[in-house]
Formats: structure tokens, sequence, C-alpha cells
């Protein structure tokens, strides 16, 4: 077992650097040692699993240990982690077999597979690790693999601006992460995780400081999770190849933020940051749907109901069920790889084409991608048999049973526009007539091995994952689950549900003159452009930091560092050169004055031992 | 067990390296690996003779040592084929100087080791080198005769060499010591004897100043800490007062004197003085117990960085001929290699976080702090800070400027390993703090 955890740790880093190596040598290498890397990453965490006791594997290292000075860096795998392990690393392995036909013609894979074997082991990182600058470290890894692989193309001007923009927006959330761990060293004195938890059950700490710390790290969170208000990144960050959308921004590391309110989630219960949680989540998947309804792009939809799916497994914790959370984050990471891949062969076949309303028609080209992305949908859509249905329904049953109002309203409302958004989405890409003549003509078949299959994994999985669902919630919260209960509220989801699924074949397959039609009038196209642009909060961030801290504060800084200190520093230049220039007198380059330097330091020491031994 | 392998190994390489290097570097380096892995099973000279002891500090420090010796093995070519013997013998006696516990002896293989550096720098090619060599000399044997001077002194007044029994009471006792450690401060450098090795570092061959500035100082220091411990113990005022006076001005003339040279190997050169100030810290802070973690610290991190740096030197004046500032401009492009390496190195003599030179001036400092010479840490932390103006000059001129020359320096494989070595180094003991650390707690 720790054989386990050291090759979960190791492997990645080794991975990536044998894969660029060996890459550069001769380039079907890379995806070889990262497929295999891969394969064993997800092997360590299945034999994790079998061989997990009822003990969690826990391991209390110091980084450094030094005096005063201990940075603690332990090791901690229980039930929470060992699910995100599995979820990390077995879609990241299918995501790396998939890349291997979507990255085929690219000229640079080594970089890629470098950076996605990176990416994984700062993943792994995060949840094995028992304290929160550990934690720290491994978000960090994602946050520059992530900002590496959204500017993957760095050449296009979009991509590596989005990279950037990903970079700046999530750091500013790590800072909170930062500043939390800092207050933990300094008032609480520990930041280990577990024994916060403790702390908290004990009520042990300072409410008011726990306040501010969960805080602080839901921030951390917000960034990472795209929620409002720093979700704009997440959207621009589909600039990005899509299989790394798939594993990075749809799939494993935008959980890392729920991942973490859910590893300090007595934490959070004690310090009642919990509300603000779910309402910021709330109205995050509000957003989210909504504006997921216009978006023209694939991936932009595919993100919108990301942030919106993210925000629904937020209320879950945040309205106090920690099992709703983490089942409906498990759920949607394996439907949402699968939509994210689906899209990618979509993408793939139609020679890059981003643009849904360029598409259409697919189906019959491709019916097996088709079918799968289907499945994807509905699981998304939160139809029964589909595994998205039963974490859905306990979410919301959550939010109603414990929410406040303005939860339950807007997190049920993201609930059900959920069907109308990917239902949107399937009908433009796969049913109708081809809209663009170019592409409708040159459509590639997806290759069975390295296309299909693993789309085929996932949707069997997403449908197979149905079957255990009360074993997933048992295996998190052990035997005191609460469930909550409804009256009504699954007929009541099932068939406005339904209505919505009418309402949207109806407009998008038989009434698309209708839908032009509603779509020309002022005041739709006034709310069109505001959910198309997600509510401006961008431009409004843009506008804040542009007018606010570019052109204010940080010229204020220019000017002082310019006049002041720029002045100051000139200044000890000349001071500087005059003290060595008295110094160079000593070096003559003529060894007789080095020796009469010598001794006269000899004289130096002897006169002072002297003056000693008198003093003594 | 490992003595007797470098020094036969020593001695067979001779034969070899006129006819193949190639079989010559493999057979020092298999000595290398050798005496690490009878050092590992804790059979050294402690085996063979009295008076020499292994623990876990030293053996720490001997990898290190065996590690950058073998590295630097593999990176030479050329005339430079006779340090491959030379070193061999330079790691044979250094683990004995490492291991001893015996004054005596301390004193007779410092002076075996100022002889080897001897050998080391007369392999003289050119002007240049011939002065180097001579001033190398000159003030050795100087200092060679200081340091007996001293020991005279001491032998009188004490019954026993062994550091434990060691007679630190007697009359002569602190003059003695004082007059010894004159003489070993040339060999590290300490202002005011350093300006042999101001010249010396930038003018013999820079293989031979790798070995001598890098590998042959940590040894110093290291032993040198362990024989004079216990007079620093005793005599604490003194202790303070001499070594906190040296660092201080060693640290800020060797700083002032690197900001404004044109040659790169002079800079380097002065880089190495200015790190022989901040390791005096620890000596100064004796009377902490972290004191010897300090500078087994600064030892093993300044034996990774300082060696390699000069290698790569070595490397760009062999294959393009340069030595001044302003021929590293866009060197980034013509030699991305050798460019990568030397930039994480000067990070790491700059004191960057994550890499050893910040942990081995993190350690050194904290020890210093733990005796109380506040002071004295912040005139050091002010310096390091003045210092990283050089070391981002020498990185500005590699990355941000435009290079004259566009010809392509390639890196042969053997100094590409060797780097990575010396790399491998810089990066643990940049991240993993604890090794050293325990391995000094029971010092």
């Amino acid at each position: 077992m720790n054989n386990a955890v050291n090759v979960l740790l190791l492997a990645p880093f080794i991975g990536s650097a044998l894969a660029y190596i060996l890459g550069k040598m001769k380039k079907p290498l890379a995806f070889w040692v990262a497929e295999i890397t891969g394969a064993i990453l997800f092997l360590a965490s299945v034999v994790i699993f079998l061989k997990y006791s009822d003990a969690p594997i826990n391991f209390d290292l110091n980084w450094i240990h030094y005096g005063n000075i201990t940075i603690p860096f332990g090791i901690y795998i229980d039930h929470l982690s060992i699910i995100m392990l599995l979820v990390a690393t077995g879609l990241g392995f299918l995501d790396i077999h998939f890349a291997h036909d979507y990255m085929g013609e690219d000229p640079d894979q080594p970089r890629y597979y470098a950076k996605v074997l990176f990416f994984i082991g700062g993943m792994i990182l995060l949840v094995v690790t028992k304290d929160l600058i550990g934690a720290f470290v491994g978000w960090e890894f994602m946050g520059l693999a992530s900002y590496l692989l959204i500017s993957y193309w760095y050449f296009k001007n979009s991509a590596a601006n989005a990279g950037m923009q990903a970079f700046l927006y999530t750091r500013f959330g790590d800072i909170f992460i930062l500043a939390a761990i800092a207050l933990l060293m300094v008032f609480v004195g520990t930041t280990n995780l577990v024994e916060l938890n403790h702390l908290a059950d004990a009520g042990e700490i300072n409410k008011t400081l726990a306040l501010v710390v969960a805080l602080f790290v839901f921030m951390g969170a917000i960034g990472k999770s795209g929620q409002f208000p720093l979700y704009p990144w997440l959207m621009n960050a589909m600039e990005g190849p899509t299989t790394v959308s798939a594993l990075i921004h749809g799939a494993t590391m935008v959980n890392s933020g729920i991942y973490i309110v859910a590893r300090m989630f007595d934490f959070f219960a004690y310090t009642e940051a919990l509300f603000v949680v779910a309402n910021v989540a709330a109205l995050s998947a509000f957003i989210g749907s909504t504006s997921a309804l216009v978006q023209k792009e694939i991936k932009k939809i595919l993100a919108y109901s990301t942030m919106s799916h993210l925000s629904i497994a937020f209320v879950g914790l945040g309205v106090g069920s920690l099992a709703a959370g983490i089942l409906h984050l498990v759920n949607h990471a394996v439907f949402k790889a699968l939509l994210f891949l689906a899209a990618g062969a979509v993408i793939y076949i139609a020679h890059h084409t981003k643009d849904a309303w360029k598409l259409g028609g697919l189906i019959k080209t491709a019916p097996w991608v088709a079918i799968f992305f289907a499945m994807g949908s509905l699981s998304l859509a939160g139809v029964p048999p589909f595994s998205g249905f039963f974490s859905k329904e306990l979410v919301v049953a959550s939010a109603w049973e414990w929410g406040n109002g303005f939860v339950k309203t807007f997190v049920t409302i993201a609930a059900l526009l959920s069907i109308a958004y990917i239902t949107r989405l399937w009908i433009l890409i796969f049913l109708g007539e081809p809209r663009n003549e170019d592409i409708a003509g040159s459509v590639k078949k997806p290759s069975t091995l390295w296309m299909r299959l693993p789309l085929a994994i996932l949707a069997f999985l997403t449908l197979a994952l149905s079957l255990w669902q009360d074993d997933i919630i048992h295996y998190i919260v052990g035997d005191n689950f609460v469930e909550p209960h409804v009256e009504g509220l699954t007929v009541f989801m099932l068939t406005s549900m339904f209505i919505i699924f009418l309402i949207v074949v109806g407009l998008y397959l038989k009434g698309l003159n209708l839908l032009y039609k509603i779509a020309s009038h002022h005041f739709v196209q006034t709310i069109h452009q505001i959910l198309y642009n997600g509510y401006y909060v961008e431009a409004m961030i843009t506008w804040i930091s542009k007018n606010i801290i570019v052109n204010s504060i940080a010229r204020a800084a220019k000017w002082f560092d310019t006049y002041v200190v720029d002045y100051i520093v000139n200044a000890t230049v000349a001071l500087a050169l005059y003290t060595y220039k008295f110094f160079k007198l000593g070096h003559t380059g003529r060894i007789g004055s080095y020796m009469g330097q010598m001794v006269l330091g000899v004289a130096i020491i002897v006169v002072a031992i002297l003056i000693i031994v008198k003093g003594l | 067990m490992s003595f007797v392998v470098l020094i036969a190994a020593g001695l067979i390489v001779p034969i070899f390296y006129r006819n193949n290097i190639f079989i010559a570097k493999m057979i020092a380096v298999i000595a290398f690996i050798l005496a690490a892995y009878f050092i590992y099973q804790g059979n050294s000279l402690n085996a063979i003779f009295p008076y020499f002891v292994l623990d876990k500090a030293t053996q720490l420090m001997e990898f290190a040592l065996l590690a950058t010796l073998g590295a630097v093995s593999l990176a030479l070519t050329g005339f430079e084929r006779p340090l491959i013997a030379q070193m061999l013998f330079l790691a044979g006696v250094s683990l004995g100087l490492l291991e001893t516990n015996n004054f005596f002896i301390y004193v007779v293989l410092f002076e075996v080791i100022a002889i080897i550096s001897y050998i080391l720098v007369a392999n003289i090619r050119n002007f240049n080198n011939a002065e180097g060599a001579i001033k190398a000399f000159i003030a050795g044997a100087v200092a060679s005769g200081i340091i007996l001077l001293g020991f005279a002194l001491f032998s009188f007044t004490t019954d026993s060499f062994n550091y434990a029994q060691m007679n630190v009471s007697g009359k002569f006792t602190l003059i003695a010591v004082a007059i010894m450690l004159a003489g070993i401060f040339y060999k590290l450098t300490i202002v005011p004897m350093h300006g042999w090795a101001a010249d010396a570092y930038s003018q013999v061959n820079h293989a031979a100043a790798a070995i001598l500035s890098g590998v042959i100082k940590s040894v110093i220091l290291v032993a040198t800490f362990k024989a004079f411990y216990k007079f620093m113990i005793a005599y604490p005022l003194a202790t303070i007062l001499i070594f906190s006076f040296f660092a201080v001005i060693t640290m800020t003339l060797a700083n002032f004197m690197a900001l404004f040279q044109k040659r790169v190997s002079k800079i380097l050169a002065y880089s190495s003085i200015a790190h022989s100030g901040y390791a005096l810290i620890p000596f100064a802070a004796a009377a902490s117990i972290y004191s010897y973690a300090g500078v087994l610290y600064y030892a093993i991190a300044y034996i990774f960085m300082q060696t390699s740096v000069f290698l790569i030197l070595n490397d760009l004046r062999r294959e393009a001929g340069i030595k001044y500032l302003k021929d590293l401009k866009g060197l980034g492009k013509r030699a991305p290699l050798h460019s990568f390496f030397f930039t994480i190195q000067i990070f790491s003599l700059a004191g960057i976080p994550l890499l050893a030179g910040f942990l081995a001036k993190a350690v050194a400092f904290y020890a210093g702090v733990d005796a109380g010479l506040w002071v004295i840490v912040l005139i050091a932390a002010l310096n390091s800070a003045l210092a990283v103006a050089y070391y981002a000059w020498i990185i500005k001129h590699i990355y941000f400027d435009e290079a004259k020359h566009n010809a392509v320096i390639k890196m042969s494989p053997g100094s590409l390993i060797g780097q990575l070595i010396l790399l491998a180094g810089t990066i643990y003991f940049g991240i993993v703090a604890a090794d050293v650390i325990n391995a000094t707690v029971s010092f």
C-alpha cells in the first residue's frame, strides 16, 4: 500500500519528464509514456481502493523541521481521497488515451503529454496531502498546468490571453488561501486539515477567526471551481485543446474547490461559512445554466454547464449534505468528461469546427458518438436511470429540506434548465441538415479504438454508476446519512423537465422560424446579450481592474517607483562604485601585497586575541 | 576500504588517460561509486586505522563530495585529463580529512590537500595559468608556515590530539589556535587572506578552479568546524568576535568587488569569496545547537553549485572562448543547455528558494539568530540581496541581450550527465532539508 502511495506521488512527475525527453527523441514515445504512466496511476489508485482497511492511510511527515520552524507535509488518504484519486487517475487515463487521435496531428506532442502528467501529479498531491500547505502546493501545480495547457497553442493570441486570464483569476483566489494558511499558522498553530476538523468539532477555535479562514479558503475554491464572480476564465479556457477541457476544466481540476470544502467540511460547518457557500453556489448555478442556453460554441455551452453543475455540487455541500455534494461531483466528473470527449470527437471529425450552428446532421456519419453524447446529455439533464438523476435529485431535495428560499429557487431552476441547453446542443449538432456546406462534405469517421472506446467506457460508467449511488454515499459519510424527504419533488422535477424538453424540441426541430421571430424582438435581444456575455461579469472585472487597479493604484505605485525608489537605487550605484574603488586599492595583483595583507590579517587576529586574553 | 579503492584507482588511471580517456573516466566513476558504497556500508578509513570515525553527517558530506567529483571527472576532456587522477587522490585524502578525529592528522591531511591543490593548478598552458598557479602556491606556502607555527605552539600545551580529549585550557592555546585559524582562512579565502584566490580562481584552468573553489573549500569548511569545535565552545567570546568580524568584512568586500567585474570568472571568484563569508556565520554561532547543521548544509549546497558554475564556464571557454560578461550575450539561444544549468546554479548561489543555496543560507543564518547574532545575520542578508545584483546581471546577459555570434554551442554527453548530477544535488537539497538536519542531531 505504501508503495502505491509512493507511485502515485512520484510517477506523474517522472513520467512527465520522461514523456518530454523521450518524445523529443521519437515523437510517438511521448504518447506511450503518458499512456503507461496513466495506467500505472490508475492501477495504483485501484490498489489503494481495494486494500484500504478501516483506518485512513496516515503519515505525519515534515517537509522542514528545524528549530522552531516546522513546515508539515503529511499524507492522509481516506474514503474521500480515494474517490477523488479514482476519478482523477481514471479519467486522466481515458483522456490520455483519447488524445492519441485528437492530438495526433499536433507537432508538439511531448510538451502536451508532459504537461498533462504534471497536472495529474498536482491533482494527486492535492487529494492525498494532510496539510493545507501540501494542498496549496498541489493546487498551484494544477494552476500552473492549467495555465500552460490553456495556452498550449501559444501562437494563437486568444489562447495565450485565455491562459493568462485563467492564471490571474485563479491566482486572485489563491492569494486568499495563502492568507488562510498564514492565519492558521499564526493563530491556530496547525494547518493540518484533519486536526482542524477535530478542533472545529470540539469547538476549540475562535469562531470569528475560523469564519475568516473558511471564507478565505472558499475564495480560493471560487477561483478554481469557476463560481461567481471568478468564473469568466473557465469559459475562455476552452481555447485549449478539448482533451484538456475535458480533463482539467470539466472533470478534475475544477472539482478541487469542492474537494477542499468537503475536506474541511466540519470546519466549514462549525463556522457557518456553509451558508455563504450555498448562496454563492446557487447564484452561480443560475448564472451558469441560463448563460448556457444561448451560447454558440459547443465547448462554451459545456463550460457554462460545468459551472452550473459545480455550483449544484457546492449547493449540496452548502446546505449541509456532504454526501449529496460529493456524489454529484463524482457523477458530474464522469458525464462531463464523456460530454467533453464526445464534443472533442465531434470537433475532430468536423475539422475543428467549434460553432454548433455550423454543424448539424452528424448522426448519420457518427451514430455512436451521437448515442454516447446523448447518454452523457441524459445524465447531465438528470433523467433516470442515468447517474446524474440520483445526485441531482439528492442535491435539490437537500436544498428544499435545509436551504433558504434563495438557494431553493435558484438551484431548482438551474437543475431544470440543464435539460434545455443540453437538448438544444444535441439537436444542433446531430439532427437536422448540415448547415455548412464545407464541413458537411468532409466529415471524417472517428476511429474505434482511440475515440469510441473511451467514450463507450464513460457512457457505460455513467449508466452503471447509478447502481452504486447508495454505496458511494455510505462510502463517504458512513452510516449516519440523513436522507432528505420532500414530497412530490421527483414528480415535479420530471414533469417540468419533460415540458421543457418538449418546448426545446419543438422550437429547435420544428419551429426554428418561430424561434427566429422571438429572438428578433428587442427585449429578447437584450436578455440574449446579457446571457451570452455571462452577465457581463467579465466586463465588470476588466473595468475594475483597468480603471481602479491599473490606472490609479498601479500608476501611483509606478510614479513612486520611478521617481523615489529608482532615484535612491541609482544613487547607491555611485556609493557602490566608491566602495569598490576603495576596496580595489588592496587588490593590486601583486603577490607581495597579498602576502602583506595576509600578515595584516594574522596581526589583526593576534592583537584581538591578546586584547581578549588581557581582558579575560 | 573506500580510501583504498580511490587511491588504487588514482594509481591505475594515469595508465589510461593518455590513450583512452573514456576508460579513465569509467574507472574514476566506478571508483567513486564503489567508494560511496563502502561508505554507505560504514567501511571507510575507520575500518583500517584508528583516529577515524564515520558518522552520519560525515557520510552525507562524503556522498556529496564523491558525486561532485564524479560529475567533474565526466565533464573533463583534452588537456584537463590529468585532473582525473588528481581528483581520485583528492577524494581519498578528503575522506580522511572529513573522518578524522585527531588534530594532528587534520593538520597533516590539510597540508596534503594543499599539495594536491598545487598540483591541480600546475596544469599550466599559458601565462595566465602560470600566474594563477604561482599565486596559489606562494600564498599556500606562507599559509602552511602560519598553520605549522600555530600548531607547534598548540602542541606544547596539549597531552592528546584527539578532538574530544584535547587540552584547550593551556596558556598558549588561544593564541595558537588563532594563528592556525589565520592559516586556514587562507584556504577558505577569508578577507584579507583572499587576494590570491580572486586571481587564481579566475586565471587557472576553470576545471581546476571548480575543484579548488567548490570541492576543496567545502571539505575544509566541514573538517575545520569539527576540528575547532572544542576551541570554539571553550572560548565563546573570541569565537564570536573573530568569526563575525571576518565574516562581515569578507562578504561585504567580496560582494562589492564582484559588482564591477567584467570577467565572468572573476565575478564567480569573488562570489565564492563572499560565500565563505556567509559560511563563517555558523562558526561564529558555534554555541548554537544548529551550528553544525549550518556548516554542513552550507558545504553540501556549495559543493554542488559552485563546482557546477565553474564547470559550465570551463565548457563555454573551451568551446566558444567565452571570458567576459559581454561574451555571454544571447547565450540562451546559442547554448540552451549550458544556459539552463548555469541559470539554475546561479539562482542557487543567489539563494532563490527551492534550491540548495537558499536552504543552506536559511539554516546557516538560523544558527546565527539562535546564537543571538542578529546584527551579523542582518548584514549577511543585506549582502545576499546585494549579491543578487551581479547574479541577475549575468542572467540578464544570457537571456535578454542579443547575441553577436550565432554559432551554436553543443554540450558533450559527459558534461551533460555531470551537470545533471550536480543539478540533482542542488534541487534535492533545496527541497529535502531533513537529511542534513537529522544527520547533525547527534553531534
